[in-house]
């Protein structure tokens, strides 16, 4: 729970900062008026658009990144042979 | 197996970051430049930032929706055979 308080502690506060300064409550002090004005607005959907890119991106690494493990494969492969060895021997039809 | 896992990827991987630095540019640098600098005509004007992801959004949602319901309808449904199989 310590995460979770953490994390709506941080985005209350932004939040609310967000809201006074779109309010022209706050003012901004390195950027004019009027561009900050119209960047506001468009700052929820530029939220949005990183955090859909960012999931892109994890997806699109973990498949760049996916592993084909031979030596697993080979390692299955040989104890599949051993097991249908061990069993023939005991008489039991394998395949 | 390898190659095409690589190259689908590579291709996520190259979309994301293309949409996230031209959203970004649109969004939030283009309100620094003059209203005449050239860089504005490679973007399309400012309203389409913000109705974009709006659209998205919505279609995202309904289509959520729309997947969640359907798969309610078909539970429910199926829920009613097996009783009337059951009672009959």
């Amino acid at each position: 729970m310590a995460r979770l308080h953490r994390v709506s502690i941080y985005s209350t506060i932004l939040i609310l900062i967000y809201l006074l300064v779109l309010f022209e409550v706050l003012p901004i002090p390195l950027i004019d008026a009027s561009v900050a004005q119209e960047i506001l607005p468009v700052i929820p959907w530029w939220i949005l658009v990183s955090f859909g890119s960012y999931s892109l991106w994890c997806l699109g690494w973990g498949v760049f990144t996916f592993r084909d493990c031979p030596e697993a494969y080979h390692e299955l492969l040989q104890e599949i042979n051993e097991a249908k060895t061990d069993l023939r021997s005991r008489a039991v039809t394998v395949d | 197996m390898g190659a095409s896992d690589k190259s689908l990827g590579g291709v996520m991987l190259l979309v994301a970051g293309f949409v996230f630095t031209y959203y970004t540019t649109w969004a939030i640098l283009l309100p620094f430049f003059d209203a005449s600098s050239p860089i504005h005509n490679y973007f399309p004007a400012r309203e389409w930032a913000i109705r974009l992801p709006a659209f998205v959004l919505v279609v995202g949602l309904s289509g959520i929706g729309f997947f969640v319901g359907s798969t309610i309808i078909k539970e429910n449904r199926k829920k009613a055979q097996k009783a009337k199989l059951r009672a009959a």
